[in-house]
């Protein structure tokens, strides 16, 4: 297990060697090194963002900062860190008192073992100023981030008469690309007025950073968070994070990628437990809210279908590494996920770097032969186990509390397995695995 | 189930001993030996006090889990709820890379246990709390050692899953449908070294206080291989 010490903007000076530095603002000691902008979020609300809420977005966007600055080691038994980090905070001694709750959020989503201190800051950001233009009339945040799924939910919002304000992280290259693309999507509906705010959360451009883990599993964390404080200043008290059920659930292929080997952004219980946080912080409840959580990937896909998406599907993406490649590599996870939706209802689809499905030399990386297999394990062990035997192998299934009843999980992971299957195993590389 | 990853078995001669045993489809026994014998990393990741967090909440489970079940609408959410508890237990403990096992075989063997025959999604709170009780067994030491049983198969299906690429591929490659049953084999015989493994205790403290020797030992029958021809 690799350990380590991260100190954000100088705010203390422990004894320990080999403390890393995360900077979101210059210091005596250091220049910024860590990007962290939610001026946009706040323009538009009716009033100014006090200590406590400045603190939560700040508190979140440091400990993502942190998520990327430690970087994970090679293997699984070097997957797992224990961090300790220093947070400043405008009142520490609140904060304090939240420390457990919000360790065991970040434990919940990164698998990892933390401890925060919380330090008085020396030279706080003032809160950001507002702009003259109020927010259109809204009744929600809605997540949107340039993928397949967010934005199906939002054409399902406002097919049923909602009008949300969107949340997106800022980025670069395809997704940025594709962020605009279902922003367009959007403003060609019927809806008076799309606004997407943006979120910035990234290393700063040239300077250097202590780290550049790729897995960001608490991202989630910091965007929620962020979508809560706009939802609870702005009183509409809703947030919409949409995922398909299976990929909230988050069951892992096989039992070689159990907890945060696979990723947790939806879980039904880790999004209660930041609902009951922010509540608790901003003093009064926000829903955060998945409208998709009781469909499957290929039942979402259909649902943007009859919405009118058919073609504007193409322009989302879905890899875990295109932020980097903008490309689809076709052999994580979420290509083959994407692609086997996308061909159940006959969607136009983007290019894939890799075919897994009809091309046997792709298999010939060990990453693809393992992402393949082990998602044909899965469908296997879906469409074979009984249900007993399906609740003892994959336990993760009781996760879909306290949304889903273990009865509705086990039928929207069979359902799944159908839909896969009738996809997959007509190409000839899966078929044959 | 969205992004995720894997992570073969490292190249060291300890850990490809085990690969070459299980692709070459050597006896069960002599391929659990290697399973064990390769794990040091694991040995103590398992042995550390964060897993043991959980192995005393299994105590505890022996004797609240039946009135936490009654109190819910539906068994899982009990089960769930315990499971958090303990991993928040655990957090205050020594950080250990085997917490998810951990928490897995946690929430495998109380939802086994309660379930029993009928799947846990067919039972009621009420159902599955009598179920529990009626297959608890006598003494919380024997819940604990069904909880050390559980936790050595997941151990052993964790690290062989690992392998289902490398064994679709070489001179004999298996089919998925093939390597499945396969491991769920080396499980079973990765859960029964744990049998005959001294107490575990029957309280919380003794469980978390003895739970490092308790895994050396059994990480020591694993290794074993019994005599006879191989």
């Amino acid at each position: 297990m690799k350990r380590f010490s991260v100190v954000v903007n100088d705010c203390a000076a422990p004894e320990v060697p080999g403390i890393l530095h995360v900077r979101s603002q210059d210091t005596a000691y250091g220049e910024k090194n860590f990007l962290l902008r939610y001026d946009e979020l706040a323009e538009g609300l009716p009033r100014q963002l006090v200590d406590r809420e400045l603190d939560l977005l700040e508190v979140a966007g440091h400990l993502f900062a942190t998520d990327i600055a430690c970087e994970r080691g090679a293997g699984d038994v070097e997957w797992n860190r224990a961090i300790k980090v220093w947070l400043p905070v405008r009142n520490p001694d609140y904060w304090t008192t939240q420390r457990a709750v919000i360790e065991g959020v970040w434990t919940d989503l990164t698998g990892d073992d933390i401890e925060i201190r919380f330090e008085q800051a020396t030279d706080p950001l003032e809160a950001p100023r507002m702009a003259k233009a109020p927010f259109p009339n809204h009744d929600g945040i809605a997540l949107l981030s340039g993928g397949q799924d967010s934005f199906a939910g939002a054409l399902d919002l406002l097919a049923h008469g909602h009008h949300p304000l969107y949340l997106s992280h800022v980025a670069s290259g395809a997704t940025s690309s594709a962020q605009k693309s279902v922003e367009a999507h959007l403003r060609k509906r019927p809806e008076p007025q799309v606004k997407r705010l943006k979120l910035s959360a990234r290393k700063a451009p040239g300077k250097y950073f202590p780290g550049q883990e790729s897995s960001q599993r608490s991202r989630t964390f910091l965007f929620l968070v962020a979508a809560s404080v706009v939802a609870s200043v702005g009183d509409s008290a809703k947030v919409w994070l949409n995922e398909n059920g299976v990929m909230a659930l988050h069951l892992p292929l096989t039992p070689a990628r159990i907890g945060s080997l696979s990723t947790h952004t939806a879980a039904p219980p880790i999004l209660s437990r930041i609902e009951a946080l922010v509540g608790d912080v901003l003093g009064k409840p926000t829903a955060l809210e998945n409208r998709l959580v009781g469909l499957t990937k290929p039942e979402v896909i259909e649902l943007a279908v009859s919405l009118g998406a058919k073609d504007e599907m193409q322009d989302t993406v879905s890899c875990w590494q295109i932020g980097r490649t903008r490309e689809h590599c076709g052999i994580c996870a979420p290509c083959i996920l994407r692609r086997v939706s996308c061909e159940a209802h006959g969607v136009p689809d983007v290019q894939y770097a890799a075919d897994v499905f009809d091309d046997s030399s792709a298999l010939d990386d060990p990453k693809a032969r393992d992402n393949l297999g082990h998602m044909v394990s899965l469908i296997q062990d879906l469409k074979e186990l009984s249900d007993v035997n399906l609740e003892y192998e994959y336990p993760e299934l009781l996760g879909g509390q306290p949304i889903l009843s273990l009865s509705e999980s086990i039928a929207l992971h069979r359902r799944w397995a159908d839909q896969a299957a009738a996809v997959l195993f007509r190409h000839s590389v899966p078929k044959n695995l | 189930m969205g992004t995720s990853t894997s992570y073969r078995a490292p190249s060291v001669p300890r850990w490809q001993a085990f690969v070459v045993a299980f692709q070459q489809g050597l006896p069960l026994e002599r391929v659990r030996s290697e399973l064990f014998n390769a794990g040091d990393d694991w040995e103590n990741a398992l042995a550390a006090s964060g897993v043991g967090a959980f192995a005393a909440a299994i105590a505890q489970a022996w004797e609240t889990l039946p009135d936490r079940l009654q109190a819910q609408d539906r068994p899982e959410a009990a089960i769930l709820a315990l499971a958090s508890e303990a991993r928040h237990a655990a957090a205050h403990e020594e950080p250990t890379a085997a917490l998810a096992l951990a928490e897995r075989a946690f929430t495998a063997i109380l939802s086994r246990t309660a379930s029993g025959e009928e799947a846990l999604s067919a039972r009621s709170a009420e159902s599955a709390a009598a179920e529990f009780t009626r297959a608890r067994t006598e003494a919380p030491q024997r819940l604990v050692g069904a909880y050390l049983q559980e936790l050595l198969g997941q151990y052993a299906k964790h690290v062989a899953s690992r392998e289902t690429g490398t064994l679709t591929e070489g001179p004999s490659p298996l089919r998925v449908g093939e390597i499945r049953p396969l491991i769920r084999q080396l499980a079973e015989s990765a859960e029964a070294t744990a049998e005959g493994v001294v107490n575990p205790g029957a309280t919380p403290d003794e469980v978390k206080n003895r739970w490092a020797s308790i895994i050396r030992e059994a990480f020591a029958r694993g290794r074993t291989i019994p005599e006879g021809p191989q």
